[in-house]
This record gives structure tokens, C-alpha cells and sequence, in this order.
């Protein structure tokens, strides 16, 4: 009986080993760590990964009705029309001997660059006049400038964008970039809320849902505003400001593209 | 022998209970000082120009760099629960509804905590470069559009949006937090 235990456990033993065979290249992202041993590595394209098993979490087929944009691959769930192959890396902490996955997706094809982005200062500058794109890259790159004044810069150019698109991506690029953070909390002290932040984020939040509506929710930052003390008072001040932001947009708009849209949206909001 | 095979059954167990899903950051800086580029990071991978991972998924990221410093990232998109109530019959209910916004939650290996919030937009956040730069001011775009910043930044413990904080740890609530007034 003995014996045919220790044997079952030997067969087991021979399939593991056979399933986490020697370590496959190391992947272009990870390989650089310092931290860790890679044990062996999985992609969803290796035709020699783990072979599909009903039980296995890992491998098993996964029944998704068609129109699922997400599969499982490697036992995580991802995009289908990601371009890029899931890669799973196992290591072994080298300190606390604790065993790891870390996950990639290492792309398919290069990267398409942006052209606009290759652009000097000074050409962007002369197509910003009636191009949003323009006016958007430029913006971006002044907006992340730590001068003030060339920061201030940024922010006009993005709302440029703004109008001339007629699409409120260019206030979404600029929160993204600069203005988003609402609060921190350190060393478990009590949560701090970073006031001019939010009162950005409100004024541009309230010339987006104007420009495209629903694209931000100002209800919100104007209720963590007033939860930081501000009174109405203060926070329909910001709302003018939203107003004389829109009023400056609507006049790029109908100057360069003839448009009334954001004209005709403060009117009927 | 059975020694060996016990530890290597008991690592593939402790190994299908491993918690959130790592992914390597090689531009993400020391997290106590630069914690948005983990959460840039992760928003990268679910929401940016070359996203992979599903919300279900990457809600809840542990994001490592070059030198094993990590932060977890917390992703979620918000629900606004409206005070309205309706009435119909016997049923009361309640308006809710998503916001576009998503609210990311950083908390660094040293416990501290930043909250923020990203609009998709299809293109990527900034990572690695961000964070360290002064923020103006006032920005005039020719005029004053916003005030000089508050010194005193005010602080409190209330929450009415990004309820990461009132759950206390992340990854409880699969990608949606629920806000509103609390009654």
C-alpha cells in the first residue's frame, strides 16, 4: 500500500516537474528586476504552455457567448482585441521565499507614433490656431511645463481644443494630466483634500458637461467642495467662472469654424 | 519525499490564492513619492490607448517597479445614488447612476493613501514624469479663471465620493463604489 502511494506521488511529482520544465526566456519587461528568480514563463502563444485541462483554472476553455469582449487566458481575463501577448512570469521572492505571477502583455507590433507629437513648439503653435489636434499636443506638453506661466499656456491651448473639436477631450486630457487628485491620506492620519484641485476639477467638470453632455459628473466635486467648507456663495463663483470659460470657447468657435454649438448648449442649459 | 511533495502541493495552493494580479512597472518611481504613477499605471492597462485587462480584473492591481517598491491600485467606477426617492406603490427606490469619471486609489507599501480621479479619454496617463511639478497659482488664460491655492488645505475625515476609504481596504467591491450624502 506503501508502496503504491509513494509511487502515485512519484507519477505526480514527474508531471510537475514536466508542466514547470526549465525557465523560458525571461520576457523584456521583467528581465531587468533585481528581485526575483523566474521559475518559468507562460504566454498565451506558446504552443508548449500547459496543456488545456477541465479542472485547471489556468488552461481550462472558458464558454463565452459571442459578443463577450473579454476571454480568459492564462487564467486572467482579458481584452479580445488586445494587441499585445499575456505573458505570466513565476518567481520566487528572493527574501520572504514567497512564489509570484507577475503578468505582461508584450505588444505584437510596434506602436504607431503620433506625428503631431514630433512636432517642434513652433509648428504646433502656428497649426493650433485652427487645428485641435495641434492645439491638443502642444497643449499637453505646455501643461506639463513646471513654469506657471507656460502651464497657464497649456490650459488655454487644451480648451482651444475644446473648441475647435467641439468635444470636451481636451478638459479630460488636462484633469488627467494635472488636476486630478482629491484627497490623500498619510500615515493614516485624516484624509486631506487637496481644495484648489477639486475646485479645478468642478469649474472644468461644469464647461465639459456643457460641451458634451454627461462627460463629467460636477455634482459631485461640488459636494466635496462644500463638504470642505466652501459656501455657496464660493461655489457659484466657480460656476461663473465655467461660464466665462464657455463664453471665451464659443467665441473661438464661431470665429474659426463658423459653429454655434457651444453657443446654443449655455443657452439652453 | 512526501516532505518535498507536501511543500510543492502547498506553494500550488497558497499560489491559487495569491491575491490580486502583479504586473511589473519599469517607469513607476518610489510610491511614496510619486504614487500616481502606479495609479496611472493601472489605469494604463484597463482604460488607456493599449489596454488589456478587463475592470473585473485590474479593480484591484498590485503594481511593482524596478526595485520591488509597490503600490496597490484600486480602480473603480462611481455610482452617484441620488437622494430622489420614488415612490411606486410598495416599492421605494432610489436614482443611481455611473459617472464617467474613475476613481483610482493608490496605496503605497508604506500605508499611505492618494485618491484621484481620471476621465477615459482614450489615450494613456503619464507615467514617470508627473507629480514632482508645482502647480501654478492661478491659471489667467488671460483672465483669473480660478483662485490662488488654499494654504490650509482642509481636512476631515467625512467622504462623499471615492468610497475605497469608507470600505477601508480595496478590492471589496469588483470595480463599483456606491456615493451619495450619508443619511
Amino acid at each position: 500500500m506503501k508502496t503504491s502511494i509513494t509511487a502515485a506521488l512519484l507519477i505526480a511529482a514527474a508531471i510537475i516537474i514536466w508542466k514547470f520544465g526549465p525557465p523560458a526566456e525571461t520576457p523584456p519587461e521583467v528581465e531587468s528586476s533585481p528581485i526575483s528568480l523566474p521559475q518559468h514563463s507562460l504566454t498565451d502563444a506558446d504552443p508548449f504552455r500547459a496543456l488545456p485541462s477541465a479542472s485547471d483554472p489556468i488552461t481550462a476553455p472558458v464558454a463565452q457567448a459571442d459578443n463577450n469582449p473579454f476571454e480568459m487566458v492564462l487564467g486572467i481575463e482579458v481584452r479580445k482585441d488586445r494587441d499585445c501577448t499575456v505573458e505570466v512570469t513565476y518567481a520566487v521572492d528572493s527574501s520572504t521565499g514567497e512564489s509570484r505571477k507577475i503578468y505582461s502583455c508584450i505588444p505584437n507590433s510596434p506602436r504607431e507614433i503620433d506625428p503631431y507629437t514630433t512636432y517642434p513648439d513652433e509648428t504646433l503653435a502656428g497649426m493650433a490656431y485652427g487645428n485641435a489636434h495641434a492645439a491638443e499636443v502642444l497643449g499637453l506638453r505646455k501643461l506639463l511645463s513646471p513654469d506657471p506661466e507656460v502651464e497657464a499656456q497649456g490650459l488655454k491651448l487644451l480648451l482651444r481644443s475644446v473648441a475647435l473639436s467641439n468635444n470636451s477631450r481636451g478638459i479630460a486630457i488636462a484633469i488627467n494630466a494635472r488636476y486630478s487628485l482629491v484627497s490623500s491620506t498619510q500615515n493614516s492620519s485624516d484624509r486631506v483634500v487637496d481644495v484648489p484641485n477639486v475646485k479645478r476639477f468642478y469649474t472644468l467638470s461644469l464647461v465639459s458637461n456643457t460641451v458634451s453632455p454627461g462627460s463629467m459628473t460636477p455634482e459631485i466635486y461640488r459636494a466635496e467642495l462644500s463638504k470642505a467648507g466652501l459656501d455657496d456663495k464660493e461655489l457659484d463663483a466657480l460656476a461663473e467662472k465655467s461660464r466665462q470659460i464657455l463664453e471665451d470657447l464659443a467665441e473661438i468657435q464661431t470665429q474659426i469654424t463658423g459653429d454655434t454649438h457651444i453657443r446654443e448648449a449655455m443657452e439652453n442649459a | 519525499m512526501l516532505k518535498f511533495l507536501s511543500i510543492v502541493f502547498l506553494l500550488a495552493a497558497v499560489d491559487a490564492f495569491a491575491g490580486p494580479m502583479e504586473i511589473k512597472c519599469l517607469q513607476c518611481r518610489d510610491p511614496q513619492l510619486y504614487p500616481k504613477d502606479y495609479g496611472n499605471f493601472a489605469f494604463n492597462q484597463v482604460f488607456g490607448e493599449n489596454s488589456w485587462v478587463s475592470l473585473s480584473q485590474g479593480n484591484l492591481l498590485k503594481i511593482s517597479n524596478r526595485a520591488d517598491r509597490w503600490a496597490m491600485v484600486d480602480l473603480n467606477h462611481t455610482l452617484i445614488y441620488t437622494p430622489i426617492n420614488i415612490n411606486l406603490g410598495i416599492i421605494s427606490t432610489e436614482f443611481v447612476m455611473f459617472s464617467p469619471e474613475i476613481s483610482i486609489a493608490v496605496y503605497s507599501d508604506t500605508g499611505n493613501k492618494h485618491t484621484y480621479a481620471a476621465i477615459p479619454s482614450g489615450s494613456d496617463l503619464i507615467v514617470g514624469r508627473t507629480d514632482d511639478l508645482p502647480l501654478s497659482p492661478e491659471l489667467d488664460y488671460g483672465q483669473s479663471y480660478f483662485d490662488a491655492p488654499i494654504k490650509d488645505r482642509t481636512s476631515g475625515s467625512g467622504s462623499f465620493i471615492f468610497v475605497p476609504q469608507l470600505y477601508g481596504y480595496p478590492g471589496s467591491h469588483n470595480g463599483i463604489v456606491i456615493v451619495g450624502p450619508s443619511y
